[in-house]
């Protein structure tokens, strides 16, 4: 026999005697009394010992911080047809509105207290918690959806509602039109029912089921589904905050990536923050402090052909991780389509403690460097900034990261330039046979010709006086620019009628350079230092490089003009190029073979341990478009 | 010596050949006389012949540069002007993250006068946006940089850039403040070696000390605060309350010329300029903020370069001299101009360029992207022919059938959209050029 309209009040107060009972005082403590009403006889009640969920009580322990963890979604929440109270047709996706929904399954003559009693007290707190607190009611929408079509009528669940009406929060009410609309939907969300019996075959009315609630997102995901054992309010508060914090955050997989960066991240960061052996600290400038989400955007950027004119160029087709983080085989660079540049391409290891940048030092920043490669013609050839920013603002794969990264900042010259710089700086690399035999005290890490070289480098042949060497740490260079006469031979000597062209990476040919009158862009001197500050002192005065991983980093000099460390060796013991704006301390060094052998297997001691894992760092970020972006 | 036709040469001329566009000696002189200038009225002045170039080869020469001893400034409440924007004008959008402040607008004259901000310390914004000649420069068809580098295209004005929302005539640029870094960093503009450069010299400059903490916090000075510093500058350079907004917003009859009421029907009209310089209920810009091809780019690059051409040697100096020896001793050309193909390579956007404003087109001469065109008649006739036929024409640029009286009143129009910004020049004077500060009335603003 199923329960009539007419006893429905009674049955309601009997089925919610204890959550109504309590709910109005809201506390735990009077929530903890529970159990005496439930004792007072109400007709029809089932005289049985209870144990009360948790839920009905205060939480044994302090429950986690919002935010702390993650909940990774379930699954997408199934949809299906209900009904509202007032009879009318939705869909429960509907339903849900786009806020955070906590669905519960419940009937309305459910005498169990730690069934859907529970649910709805549960949902009947959070109900209070969200009265109070605009947020959570703006956000946050309570659904109790009744398994007993039959007997729950739209009619029932409006009565029903009644004794929850309240304002200034969402708790919706519905059923649905029959069984057989129902089913569905209870098995997509895998809430078993089954009605009880009696020997006579006829329904007791009650309905055998597991309580299940669950907790919604805005996207229609099922983030957790709650039990008896810990359907709790402060638990579910802590979720749904979890939530909203979350999608502040940029969605879910950016909250995970926030709370715990890829390993290779941690990696770099590791680094940076430990330098490795033979490196002083890294002290990033005030206000680019390194962060995991700027190392990742950093690295991002830094791979990006999209970044570039015609989208053909990402800075790391010059910075070839595998080739040093410079390109092995031209000793220039060639740029947007085709265009061949002055110089040769820098390796960016240890860029942090480079202070000018560029061989020709006109540039003091990476975030700022970061433009002069963006909007050169001949690079990155992008022609304005608003290209490059209007670009990263709209591609849907940077979409929040920058926000993330710098605070909510989204795209500008500032943050874009940080970005990069903030990758750039933890390309730190040491831990060197040098450095474990220099500051180590590892005897035998280096050979004995290596260490005899040291003794050159720092004594005789003076390289040290510019590469320099500290007592705790060496950088390999004085930060100064000097002149050492390749830029100035370059111009000023005479130019061999036969030369060595490069026709491709590594394939060169030796030909008549009359042959190729007409067919090249006029080319122009390079004069160092001199084209920033226009002081003729400074003519040819180029930046002297860190040596670090100098064995990877092939050819040499600001022009790429010398192929091998043997060629360099070479060059500075005749002594550079002699014309009087020289730098004094290159002169002939009168070097024996055995010398300059020694000096070789110095620099090549010099490459730090760690080279693999930056270049597997590198590999890592995704090259150009992402599949299924192309156009 | 002033060669004759020299007008009908240009288009086509010199560009990609580091050569730099001449204008005709005396040309102002007419503008000037047609907007009735009162020259050498009392107080401070802002229009009007310029520096005494008595020394010079051709004695009708008319600059309107003014010596150092001429620039008598008057600060202007600029802050006042946008708040309550000149009639005709609509309100001025600011950034959200960029509001305008006494500060900032004062920081970012500074710069924009400051010639330290580029390579070698001799070229500032204003030389080629120079404030007594409509913050373009009159003078030059094309922009000359650092060196005598060739920009390759006509100086834009300043006046109400602030409601512009795609920025240089390839409209590659969205903001003022994404837009700032660029002339200082271009090679054939102000030079500076790097942006980090720029910031190292500023941060020297005792000059600078605590100005960008006052405008800015404790941001302090970075890539972004210089930018809005000169964003704020320029978004406040607002001149309408024109005799045509009075005629045609403020409902004063007596406000414009019959002549030039009647250059407005043609312009809203039968001569169609109002499809492309647009005219609201409110308000008007002048611009539909569209890139249009009306043939000025296709000719110049397509059609043969005359020989022997002409080169100035100083302004209202030239010769004419063979494009060979031109050649012999320029950098090469950067190729033809190309408009908005070169920032999107859609072939269908070649010669396309940004629909100007023409709010104070009379102080803004030369004219089009390339200032081939060098008084607003040239321009008149120009699209009274149908401008210049090619395959990528824009459908709305056909030959008008324009009577002379027609073109004069038309003309008669355009010299009404002469806007009230004498108080924007004389505030640009209070400005310190280079080392040697600056004259100005320091009364307090009216």
């Amino acid at each position: 026999m199923y329960p009539s309209i007419a006893r429905f009040p009674k049955a309601l107060v009997f089925v919610f005697g204890c959550a109504l009972g309590a709910m109005p005082a809201a506390g735990a403590e009077e929530a903890a009394k529970v159990p005496a009403k439930t004792k007072e006889p109400v007709k029809g009640a089932i005289d049985r010992p209870q144990v009360l969920a948790p839920g009905y009580t205060a939480l044994s322990f302090d429950p986690p911080d919002a935010g702390t963890y993650s909940l990774p979604p379930i699954a997408p929440a199934p949809d299906g047809r209900v009904l509202k109270t007032d009879g009318s047709e939705a869909s429960l996706h509907d339903a849900f509105g786009d806020k955070y929904v906590v669905l519960s399954f419940i009937y309305s003559t459910c005498d169990d207290v730690n069934g859907c009693p529970l649910a709805t007290y549960v949902l009947y707190r959070l109900y209070q918690t969200m009265q109070k607190n605009p947020e959570l009611a703006e956000n946050m929408r309570l659904l109790s959806l009744s398994f007993d079509p039959q007997n729950d009528t739209p009619e029932v669940m409006r009565l029903y509602a009644e004794n929850f009406a309240g304002k200034g929060a969402d708790w919706l009410f519905l059923t649905t039109e029959s069984n057989d609309v129902l089913a569905p939907i209870l098995a997509d969300y895998g809430q078993g029912v089954n009605r009880v019996y009696n020997e006579e075959g006829e329904s007791t009315g009650q309905i055998s089921h597991v309580l299940r609630v669950f907790l919604i997102d805005p996207e229609r995901r099922i983030r957790n589904i709650y039990s008896v054992s810990f359907l709790h309010p402060d638990l579910v508060l802590a979720d749904v905050r979890t939530l909203m914090q979350e999608a502040a955050a940029g969605g879910y997989q950016a909250a995970a990536a926030k709370s715990k960066p890829p390993l290779r991240t941690r990696e770099l960061m590791a680094q940076a923050s430990h330098t490795p052996l033979g490196l002083p600290p890294l002290e990033a400038p005030e206000g680019q402090e390194i962060t995991a989400a700027r190392v990742d955007l950093g690295r991002k950027l830094f791979f990006d052909r999209r970044l570039s004119g015609n989208e053909t160029l990402s800075c790391a087709m010059c910075h070839i991780p595998e080739q040093g983080f410079t390109n092995n085989t031209m000793s220039r660079a060639v740029g947007m389509e085709g265009q061949s540049l002055r110089r040769n391409t820098a390796s960016l290891y240890n860029l942090a403690w480079q202070d000018p940048l560029y061989v020709d030092g006109r540039e003091r920043h990476l975030h700022t460097l970061t433009w002069s490669e963006l909007l050169d013609l001949k690079r990155m050839g992008n022609r304005s900034v608003g290209v490059v920013l209007d670009k990263l603002r709209g591609l849907p794969d940077y979409e929040d990261l920058f926000e993330d990264a710098f605070d909510g900042q989204s795209a500008d010259m500032v943050t874009t330039g940080v970005a990069m710089a903030t990758y750039l700086r933890t390309l730190v690399s040491g831990t060197s046979p040098f450095d474990r035999w220099r500051f180590g005290g590892e005897e035998g890490a280096m050979s004995p010709a290596a260490a005899r070289g040291y003794e050159l480098f720092t004594g005789r042949a003076g390289c040290a006086s510019c590469h320099e060497v500290s007592e705790d740490h060496a950088l390999f260079t004085d930060n100064q620019l000097h002149n050492t006469g390749i830029g100035w031979h370059h111009s000023m000597g005479k130019e061999p009628r036969r030369q060595v062209m490069e026709l491709g990476g590594g394939i060169r040919i030796e030909m008549d350079m009359d042959a190729l009158a007409g067919t090249e862009e006029r080319s122009y001197n390079d004069l160092g230092l001199y084209e920033a500050t226009q002081d003729p002192v400074d003519r040819w005065k180029f930046r002297t490089p860190g040596l670090r991983n100098v064995a990877e980093t092939a050819p040499y000099m600001h022009d790429g003009s010398l192929p091998t460390l043997e060629a360099v060796v070479e060059f500075y013991d005749q002594g550079g190029f002699e014309h009087p704006e020289q730098d004094e301390r290159i002169r002939p060094l009168g070097l024996s073979d055995a010398d300059k052998a020694d000096l070789v297997a110095f620099l090549k001691a010099l490459t730090g341990d760690n080279l693999r894992l930056l270049e597997a760092d590198a590999e890592a970020a995704p090259v150009g478009v992402p599949a299924g972006e192309g156009s | 010596m002033r060669p004759r036709g020299l007008s009908r040469l240009a288009p086509g001329c010199t560009r990609g050949h580091g050569v730099v566009r001449l204008l005709a000696p005396g040309f102002l002189a007419v503008a000037f006389s047609a907007l009735g200038f009162a020259v050498g009225a009392a107080g401070p002045v802002t229009d009007g012949p310029g520096d005494y170039k008595g020394s010079y080869d051709s004695p009708d020469y008319v600059t309107r540069s003014f010596s150092l001893e001429s620039r008598i400034g008057k600060k202007a409440d600029l802050l006042a002007i946008v708040r309550d924007t000149p009639l005709g004008l609509p309100p001025l959008p600011v950034p959200e993250n960029n509001p305008l402040t006494r500060e900032k607008v004062e920081l970012g004259r500074k710069l924009f006068f400051d010639r330290r901000l580029s390579l070698n310390g001799t070229q500032s914004c204003a030389m080629c946006h120079i404030p007594e000649q409509g913050f373009t420069n009159n003078e030059l068809a094309t922009a000359v940089g650092l060196e005598g580098r060739d920009v390759g295209r006509n100086s834009p004005t300043l006046y109400n850039v602030g409601y512009k929302t795609r920025l240089f005539h390839d409209a590659r640029e969205s903001t003022l403040e994404q837009q700032a870094w660029q002339p200082m960093i271009n090679p054939l503009e102000m030079a500076n070696p790097s942006i980090g450069w720029v910031m190292a010299k500023l941060r020297e400059f005792e000059d600078y000390d605590g100005l960008f903490e006052s405008a800015f916090g404790e941001r302090g000075m970075d890539m972004n605060t210089v930018a809005e510093a000169l964003a704020s500058y320029q978004r406040t350079l607002l001149a309408a309350d024109s005799p045509f907004d009075r005629w045609y917003y403020g409902q004063d009859a007596e406000a414009m010329s019959e002549s030039a009421q009647r250059g407005f029907e043609l312009f809203s009209g039968k001569a169609g300029c109002s499809g492309c310089h647009t005219i609201g209920e409110d308000h008007a810009l002048f611009t539909d903020e569209q890139l249009h091809n009306i043939g000025t780019g296709y000719e110049r690059a397509m059609a043969p370069a005359p020989t022997p051409r002409p080169v100035t040697l100083a302004p209202g100096v030239f010769v004419m001299v063979d494009p060979d020896v031109v050649a012999m001793v320029s950098a090469p050309g950067s190729g033809n101009d190309l408009g908005r193909y070169e920032v999107t390579g859609d072939v269908d956007d070649r010669w396309h360029y940004k629909t100007p404003s023409l709010r104070n087109v009379a102080l803004t001469a030369p004219y089009m992207h390339d200032g081939s065109l060098l008084t607003l008649e040239e321009v008149v006739a120009f699209y009274n022919r149908g401008g210049v036929p090619n395959p990528l024409l824009d459908p709305r640029i056909r030959p008008l059938g324009l009577s002379e009286q027609e073109e004069a009143d038309l003309l008669a129009f355009l010299e009404a959209l002469t806007g009230d910004y004498r108080p924007l020049v004389l505030d640009a004077f209070v400005a310190p050029i280079g080392d040697v500060g600056s004259r100005y009335d320091d009364s307090s603003p009216p």
